[in-house]
Formats: structure tokens, sequence, C-alpha cells
């Protein structure tokens, strides 16, 4: 029998925060333990939270970018259970109330847009953080209330592709928005599969599974094909799935039992009495709307139709909000330049267009290389529009070559010089000087005059070897293109 | 000034004092020491701060000195009940859990107690997390009525109540979560506020049930207890016109009235079916208080308040449902009582609350962990959500008739000491033993007994309570005046016009320990035969 | 409400409790009589309701006048310095470091 699998997912999402949700300690990552926290976060007998008024505002953000109903009214709850990273051995978070529900997100597929249900999307804070140690364990409460949101899917996941692409999709527009930096390697994006199988063509749902957690996308990957292989092994041997909370385990690729819903935990939620009903007008949501910025995906429409930029380099340039800012912010730049030499009449003269695709190919490829391979965070990327708008100007007036350009761009990664400073520093501006070229040109069909004849007696191919001997003469210092010309206007004569 | 009468004077009494300069902060504040050495026996405090009290008393000394303007009673010692934090000074909760805590943080109130030049004398005792209304589930040991040593003070602020009764404190804080301000007032002749719900941040309140919790001020009479709650709230209640006023005693520039008939335009509401869950004595002393003021010309106004009789079962689910979360914390994990011998994580957990809380607080916790739990959410709790709605729309009602309710604070006087109570009894075998019994105390019959003071906190608004009789034992009874919210200055003129009518406010108990006994010596007769000659001077 | 040996090891598992034999007896009489005093609540009649008391009222839905809030007003997101990690250590039961400590968590 052929399976069908159907998944929803939980996503926590780290809100990107000065403050934690409920007191005002720093949010920072990796501090000393025990450093970033207060009474408050600590759960100190008499201490009382107050409500971080930005947590509202980026969440309320991140349900208007999801499609949602963001609710008028909205309350805490406590989930109340008792852990050590648990301070106040409740969580505040949202059951009967959450702030955000009924939203959508579009995502591609080879088959085309494929749109994914969002059931809610709550606020919570998060817990510390557990080191085990062989005789004992270790409670750094450093994470303890920085902020949360919980998105909720519907169950609309059928491949592993489609998990991948949402959470991809997602991480784009959050981190657009400045809602969250969504790192799975830091765990500010942790994903919660819920996972069950059904007869192809079964509209019936199956009992699900929950695999918590799981913190890259090869993680989620390998749990859905682990899961889905041990449900249908199950349901083929005659057996039934039970509903359950299973934990995948890394080196082994299996998924193993934690806990099943008879011994699940009863979370006594009630409303939080130290917290009031946050009422959030139509006016509020309003003001939060107006500083929605262009969504990703809007961008690469536009760069495709609007510049002309292929739909690889569009996708490349939009992989971080930071690439795409410098991206425009050259253009912008370009744009400018052409508009002062045009006077005015062609602000989008072809010569700029040109350019910004030039722009566009440096960091849609020596950029975004360089970032991976420096291990650069996009959020710290220096380079300036300035540096390369001089840089795309240059390439296409042919006043550098290309393999100039990217031994600029590495060493601006490498030591931080300025693009400027190493293409002059390192004398490798083209002097376009057509009359010098000319007289090497001579020089070195005289010297290679049997290639030379080779040419015009049809073999084309030698072209390029006679390119590379003018080239040597003037050490790489010249326009491929202008010795091109030049070369050919030789040869006929 | 006679060091030997000095608990004879009211705390603003003691401000001017200081302000005239009649005697110094560290006069008083060693006067006071050494009566808590007298009354030890009362055990009214935990922990007593005898060297930063004289540290702060010089250092207000020196401000007033510099001629600093402060609260009217700068300078006047107070005590503080031990669930308020207090930085740097243990704070116990009256709880073995928290035996050895000391907390890194000032409650707001102690940050205003402080910046208004207030004395602390130190921590009261109370019922265990302000859970019981006796003081006797305090795992320091019950608290001694100074009325009468065999009986208990009240509670859950027994320890503050029994301090300023006895003299060992000019003025107290308390919380009121279903009472604990205002009953013991009752059974200690004193005067208190529980204001409107929220008034005052409870920043530094160890939570029992966080939807009740209110700091209260409880003093020797109405206008200590307003000026200690002016001193403590951030905002002002707009009480100052009514407790600071030049002569003592003198109250006419608050009150509109004629001096013939101070309570005219006062419409007074009385909950006459409401009043049949009283004792006989105690019902006869507040009916007597309504003729008393209908005679002094307000409007008695009959009320029918039905929806009263859901107000215990409502707080109880309501109260343990919420204190069974707040408590949660306590496991042994950051502070608080860790179980020595614990050998995994879990029986860190179990054992250190098994150990470091008292019968009551489990029951409670039970209790809340119950009406919580899947499955009777909505037959209790979401039911006493409801019935809390209908009590406080009822009130509203009751207020577009009336501008106060009218009722006792308690239904009894003070109830003997058991004996038998405390969490200092952790055996298993003594707490079994207790609840085992044909105890009088059993928990539900001390619930019950909070009918009429848990509605005020059910719907937020505040009230007080302040003498108004006592009984043929010689036994102090308190009278309750309810309001809307934020109508603290209409309560507290209320009260202060009732007590220029009155002086059941002036008794104190004898000063003596020795001759504190059952309630039959000499002068607490002759008090008792001052009540019953008549309420009106 | 009877309150069975089974319910009440249920409820002292969720409130991390272990009573002792003679204690359970007690306790089961208490609560039993106590949660069959609540049972009083059944006797209000449902009346339409919304409102106060901040979330917790909220939940039950309620009409009478709306309270203060007890708790502290929400506030702008800015980082303070953080309380110094000894004062917040010095009543921990059992530290490393910087570190709380338990028994191994599983």
């Amino acid at each position: 029998m052929t399976y069908e699998i159907v998944m929803g997912l939980e996503v926590h999402v780290e809100l990107d925060v000065k403050s934690k949700i409920f007191c005002s300690c720093s949010t920072a990552f990796g501090a000393v333990p025990n450093s970033q926290v207060c009474p408050v976060c600590l759960g100190l007998p008499g201490t009382l939270p107050s409500l971080n008024k930005e947590v509202v505002n980026k969440t309320v953000k991140a349900g208007l970018v999801l499609g949602c109903n963001v609710a008028n009214r909205t309350v805490f709850d406590r989930k109340n259970y008792f852990y050590p990273d648990l301070p106040k051995a409740y969580q505040i978070s949202q059951l009967y109330a959450p702030i955000c529900t009924n939203g959508r997100l579009e995502i591609e597929t080879p088959e085309g847009p494929y749109t994914i249900g969002i059931h809610e999307l709550h606020m919570e804070e998060d817990a510390g953080k557990l080191i085990h140690q062989p005789d004992a364990t270790l409670i750094d409460y450093n994470r303890c209330g920085v902020p949360l949101i919980e998105i909720v899917t519907e169950p609309d996941f059928r491949t592993a592709d489609q998990v991948q692409a949402f959470l991809e999709r997602l991480r784009e527009d959050l981190s657009y928005q400045e809602i969250s930096d969504c790192k799975m390697q830091e765990g500010s994006m942790r994903v919660d599969v819920n996972l069950s199988v059904r007869p192809e063509g079964s509209t019936l749902l199956g009992t699900r599974t929950e695999m918590k957690n799981l913190s890259s996308f090869r993680s989620i990957r390998r749990a859905i094909a682990a899961e889905s292989a041990r449900q249908i092994a199950l349901l083929e041997s005659g057996g039934t799935v039970v509903q359950e909370t299973r934990r995948f385990d890394e080196a082994s690729g299996q998924t193993f039992s934690m806990r099943t819903k008879e011994n699940a935990q009863d979370y006594r939620y009630f409303p939080d009495p130290d917290l009031p009903p946050v009422k959030i007008d139509d006016r509020w949501i309003a003001r939060i709307r107006r500083t929605i910025t262009e969504s990703p995906s809007a961008k690469r429409a536009r760069y495709q139709k609007d510049l002309g930029i292929p739909k690889e380099t569009a996708d490349s340039l939009t992989y971080y909000k930071e690439t795409a800012a410098l991206f425009e912010n050259t253009a912008l730049r370009l744009e400018e330049d052409a508009y002062r030499t045009c006077c005015g009449i062609h602000p989008t003269g072809d010569a700029a267009l040109g350019r910004i695709r030039i722009a566009a190919t440096l960091i849609a490829g020596d950029v975004l290389r360089l970032l991976r391979e420096t291990a650069t965070p996009a959020e710290t990327l220096t380079l300036s529009p300035a540096s390369l708008a001089w840089l795309s100007s240059l390439l296409e007036g042919d006043r550098i070559t290309r393999a100039s350009a990217r031994d600029a761009l590495e060493a601006f990664f490498a030591e931080g010089t300025l693009p400027e400073d190493y293409i002059r520093s390192h004398n490798l501006l083209i002097e376009k000087n057509d009359a010098l070229l000319s007289e090497i040109i001579s020089k070195v069909l005289e010297e290679q005059a049997a290639s030379a004849e080779e040419y015009r007696n049809g073999k084309e191919k030698v072209l390029g070897f006679l390119v590379g001997q003018v080239m040597k003469q003037l050490n790489g210092k010249a326009s491929p293109k202008d010795v091109n010309r030049l070369l050919l206007e030789h040869l006929k004569n | 000034m006679n060091t030997l009468q000095f608990e004879q004077y009211t705390a603003l009494e003691l401000g001017r004092l200081i302000q005239s300069r009649q005697v110094s902060s560290p006069e008083l504040t060693r006067a006071f020491l050494q009566r808590m050495k007298e009354g030890a026996s009362f055990h009214a405090y935990i922990t007593e701060t005898a060297e930063f009290a004289l540290q702060q008393a010089e250092a207000v000394q020196t401000r007033l000195d510099a001629g600093e303007v402060l609260s009217p009673l700068a300078g006047v010692p107070a005590a503080v009940k031990d669930n308020i934090c207090t930085k740097g000074i243990r704070t116990t909760a009256g709880s073995k859990m928290l035996e050895s805590f000391v907390p890194p943080y000032d409650a707001a109130v102690m940050e205003r107690f402080a910046a208004a030049g207030s004395v602390l004398l130190g921590k009261t005792n109370l019922d265990e997390f302000a859970m019981g209304s006796t003081s006797e589930t305090s795992y320091f040991g019950p608290v001694r009525n100074p009325w009468d040593g065999t009986r208990s003070p009240g509670g859950s602020s027994g320890g503050s109540a029994a301090a300023v009764s006895g003299g060992l404190a000019a003025w107290a804080l308390g919380s009121d979560t279903g009472g604990s301000v205002r009953q013991p007032c009752s059974f200690c002749n004193l005067s208190g506020i529980k204001p409107t719900y929220g008034s005052l941040s409870r920043y530094g309140l160890i939570a029992y049930a966080s939807s009740f919790d209110q700091i209260g001020t409880m003093g020797r009479d109405i206008l200590d207890a307003a000026a200690a709650l002016d001193l403590i709230s951030e905002k002002p209640l707009g009480l100052a016109s009514v407790y600071a006023s030049d002569s003592l005693g003198n109250i006419a520039d608050v009150s509109a009235a004629s001096a013939s008939a101070p309570f005219a335009g006062l419409r007074i509401g009385l909950p006459e079916d409401w009043l049949q869950g009283a004792d006989s004595e105690v019902k006869d002393a507040v009916l007597a208080a309504a003729k008393t003021m209908e005679a002094a010309g307000a409007a008695i106004v009959p009320l029918h308040l039905p929806e009263l009789d859901a107000a215990v079962p409502a707080y109880y689910v309501i109260a343990c449902a919420e204190a069974s979360s707040n408590l949660a914390r306590y496991d042994g994990v950051r502070y608080g009582h860790r179980a020595a011998d614990a050998k995994d994580l879990q029986d860190v957990f179990v054992t250190s609350r098994t150990e470091g809380f008292g019968p009551e607080v489990k029951r409670r916790i039970l209790l809340g962990s119950f009406v919580l739990s899947a499955g009777h959410y909505d037959a209790y709790y979401k039911k006493a959500l409801e019935a809390r709605c209908r009590i406080a729309a009822a009130f509203d009602r009751a207020f577009s008739a009336c501008d106060c309710i009218l009722a006792p604070a308690a239904p009894t006087v003070a109830p003997q000491l058991t004996g038998t109570f405390g969490s200092q009894n952790t055996s298993a075998g003594n707490a079994a033993s207790r609840s085992g019994s044909a105890s009088p105390q059993d928990p539900l019959a001390l619930y019950k007994a909070d009918l009429y003071t848990v509605p005020a906190n059910l719907a937020g608004i505040p009230a007080v309570s302040v003498p108004c009789g006592f009984s043929a034992e010689g036994l102090p009874i308190g009278l309750q005046l309810m309001g809307k919210a934020w109508s603290e200055p209409l309560l507290v003129r209320t009260a202060a016009l009732w007590q220029q009518l009155t002086d059941y406010h002036k008794q104190r108990p004898l000063r003596d320990p020795a001759q504190r006994g059952h309630g039959t010596n000499a002068e607490v007769s002759e008090r008792t035969s001052a009540a019953k000659g008549g309420a009106a001077k | 409400m009877h309150i069975s040996d089974e319910l009440l090891c249920y409820l002292e598992e969720l409130s991390r409790l272990s009573l002792s034999p003679a204690e359970k007896e007690a306790v089961k009489k208490d609560l039993s009589d106590i949660l069959n005093y609540m049972q009083q609540l059944d006797t209000l009649p449902p009346e339409a309701a919304s409102g106060p008391f901040g979330s917790t009222a909220s939940a039950a839905g309620c009409n009478a006048t709306a309270l203060p809030f007890g708790g502290l007003a929400p506030r702008e997101d800015r980082a303070a310095e953080p309380t110094s990690a000894e004062d917040l250590l010095q009543n921990a039961p059992d530290r490393e470091g910087p570190y709380f400590r338990v028994p191994k968590a599983l």
C-alpha cells in the first residue's frame, strides 16, 4: 500500500528585542552563565512580571506577515509543570486567547505555489539551559524569560521538501522584518514536527507523534524519514501508532519514545493573574502594519521584472536581508550617478542598468561566497554600497578585470582593505589607450605571424591564444574586450 | 516624655511629638525595642531588627533636624508582616521553606517606607504564606492575642496585630488576601484598611493568591491606618485631609456635616440577612453601631445580597488555584529549603516541598491542583470566576443605592488557641493527629468564618475595620465598612466620624503580660460595661 | 466529591508533595468536605457576564465594573543592568561556580 505523510509544525522563534519579555534583563546570546538574570526571571518570591511592549509589537508584526487575524484582546496563561530550567514552575504562555490566529504562508514547490495554513501564533517565555554532567546537572538561567513566539501550522505538509521550503521562507520573512534572526544553530528557531501517515487517498488523519526540538534542516529531514518509515512499517505489520512524544537520536538516526499521552502532563493552564489582558486596538495594528517592509519574495519578483536579473541571482541576492539591502543601496547609488551624468534625462539609463546587473552578480557570487567561506554573519557585513558601485562601474567600463574585482573583495573580507584602496595600491586600473594597445598588438602579430595566418585561414580558435599573448605583454592590465576589438581590426587588415 | 506610657499614643501623636522635638526617633525606637522584650511572649515578631531600627532612627532624626519635611509618621517605629520582602533582612513568610531566605531586593512599599523616614522594628509573625486566619499555621509558632494570651490575635496578619495592640510597634503593615488585615484588627481592637485591589504595588509581597493579595495598614485608630497607607502609596489616595489636622482627634475640617448630625447625607447599606451568620454579640454590636450612625444622621439602606452566599467557596477555589501555582516555585533549586538527603531530582522537588510546607499550605496546594486539573477546571475554577463576577456585579448594584456597606469584620471574637496547630509540628504523626482529631478548628469551619471579609477581596473593593464594642468576656469586636473601588477617602472619613462618636478604639489591653488571663480581670470587665453603657460618648 | 486514593496520589504527584499514610486519610476527608462545600457554586443561577479583574475574570466573562489591575504596567524594551549573580546565588541551596546545581536531571 502507498502511504501519504501528513505533518504539522510547531516552530519556536526567539524575538529580536533588547530585553526579556517580563523583565529588563538583556537577551544577548552567549553571556557568562547566570549573568543576565534578576529576581523576576529567576522567580524569586514576591516578584512580578512587567510585559515588554515591543514583544507585542513584534508578535503582531509576525502575525500580519503571516496573514493572521490579530486579536483585539489577548491573555497570558500559566502552563504549570516542574522542571529545574523553569524557575517559577510555570511557563507564561497563551492557550485560551492567543494573539494571532488563522493565517497562511505560501511556499514555492516544483509543482507550483502551495499554501500552508497557520493555526495560531502566540507569545511565551523561554526556559533556562541545563548542562548535564556525569554526577549533577548545572543550570544557567540566562535564556530564561527570552521572548518566543510559537507558530503552530495546520497539518498541511506532505513532504520534507515542503517543510524545508516553509521554514526557509519563514526564516526569510521574519528576519527581513527584524522580528527574529531565526538562527537554528543558536537555537533562535526550533522546530517540533507532528507526523502521521495514512493510506494514499484517505481523508482521515492517522494517529500522530511529535518530535521535539529539531535544530537543523538535516535533522528535520532525517527525523521525518525515520519516523514516517517507522509508522508505515508498524501499520504494515498490523500494529497501531501510539500518540506520544518521540525524540530523534542523531547518532542512530532513529526516533525513540519519550512519553505517551496517557502519562502526558496535566499542565493546569489558567489565566495568569499577574498580567493584564493586552488590548490591541485597530490603530495600534495599523501602526505596526505600516512598519512592514517589502517581503523578500516581492523583492525577487521586482528584481527580475524591473532589472532583468535572472531568478537564481535574485534568489541569492535576497537570501539575507543585509545582502538585499546592499544590492538596493548600490543600485540606488548607480542610478544617482547615472542621473547626474545624464543630466536627469535617463535616470535609469542603460549604463546604470548594466552596472546594476554587474553589482548583482558581484553580490550573488563573490559576496555571498565570501560570507560563507569566512563564516561572517550577514548582519556584521560592512561592505559599503559606494565600494560596490565603484567596482561595478569600473567593471562595466572595462577599467578593471573580473579577476581584479574578485581579488579586491577577497582582500576586503580577509583584511578589511577597502576595495578602492586595493585596486589602486595594486595598480589594477586599466589604462584606456588604443594607441599603446595597437602598438603592442602589431608587435605580437609580427612575432606570431604563423598564428595570425592560421586565423586568417579560418582557424578562429587561434584568437584566444593571440589575446593571451597581448595580455601577457600588458601584465593583465588591459580590458579583454578592447584587446579583442583591436586584435580583430588588426587581423582584418 | 514618659516612655512607660508611649504606647498609649497613636502613631500620629508620636509623629507630632517627634516633629515638635519632645522626643527623638532614636529615643522612641529604644523604648519600643524595650517593650518588644517585655512582650516577647506574644510571639509577634519572627525577626527583630533592633540594630537596623536604631540606624534608621538616627538617619531620620538627622534628616528632620536638617529641616527636611517628611511624612507625619517620620521616625515612628513600625512593624512589617514577614511576607513583605526586605532587602538584606530575612523574609520567611512564616514558613520553614523560607526559614533562611534573604531577599536581594525590597518590596515596592518598603522603598516608600524608607523614603518616608519610617523605622522598621522587625518582621511580624503570620500564618504560613498568609494561609490561615489564626496565625497558628506559622512554622515559627502561634501568636498570642494581647487582650487574652490564651486566644489567637486572628490572622494571617496576627503578628502585626499583636505588635500594634500590645504596644510593640506604633503601626504595622499587613496583607489582606481574604481578610488578613481586617479580621485581626477586629480581634485586637485595632483599625485597619484593605485598600482597593491594585492601589498599592504588591511587588515584593510574597504571593499567596495574586488576584486578591493586597497590602494593608493597621493602626491604633483609623487615622493612623490612613496616614500609614498614604505613606506607602505611590499615588496619593486623598486621605491626607482626613488625618493631617492640627489638633488631636479633630476631623471637623473633613466633615461637611453639622456637629449634631455628622453622618447626615451618608447612605449606609445594611445587609441584615447576611448578618445572621455572626455570633449574637457581634451582630448586636454591629446593629447597635448602625443605630448610632442613624442617630447621627446617616440613612440606613436595607440590602439583600444573596450572591454573597457563594463568596467563601468562590474565594477558596480561586485562592487555592492561584496558590498551587504561586507556590510551585519553591522546589529547592534556587532558594529556600532543600531536603538534605535528596537522592535525585524528583526527590529534591518532592522531599523539599514535603518538608518545607506545613499542613495547611499542603492542603491548599492539593485543593488548587485539583480545581485546575483536567476534567475539573470548568466545574470548579471557571464556576468560581463566574461567581466572582456575580458578586462584583452585586456590589456594583448595591453601591448605586448606598455609599458604603456596614458588616462585621468577623463572625466571632478572637478564638482560643488550639495549641496543636502550627507547621512546627512537621512530623506526620502530629499533623495527622491534628487533622484527624475532632478539633474545633477543622479547616472547613475556619474557611467559613471568612464570610465577611472575602467578598471585598473577590470584588477588589476597599474596606476598613474599626472597633465597635466588646464581648461579655471583654474581647474586642470590630465593624467593617466596604465601599466601591477608590472610595478610601469616604471610608476613612466615615470611620473617623465613627471614632469621634465612640471610644472603643481608645481602649488598650492590660500592659503587664502577667495580668493577662481569660478576660476576667477588673479592667476588662470595666471596659465591657463601658461599652455596654452605649457607644455614644 | 469523593477523593479516592488514586486521585489523592495524582494530586500529590501534580503538587510534588508526598503525604504519610496517616496524613492521607485526614487530607482525603478534608478535601472531600471542602469540595462538597464548594459545590454551593452550582446553586448560583447562570447569568450573562464580561470584564474586570484583569485576566482572571476574563476567562469567565464578566459584566461588573472594570477594576484596577494589581500587577505591574507594561514597559518599554530597554535592557537594564542585571542583578549581581552573586546576590542571586547567595540563597542557592547548592551551586557550582556561576551555576545552580541539582542532582542529575534525566
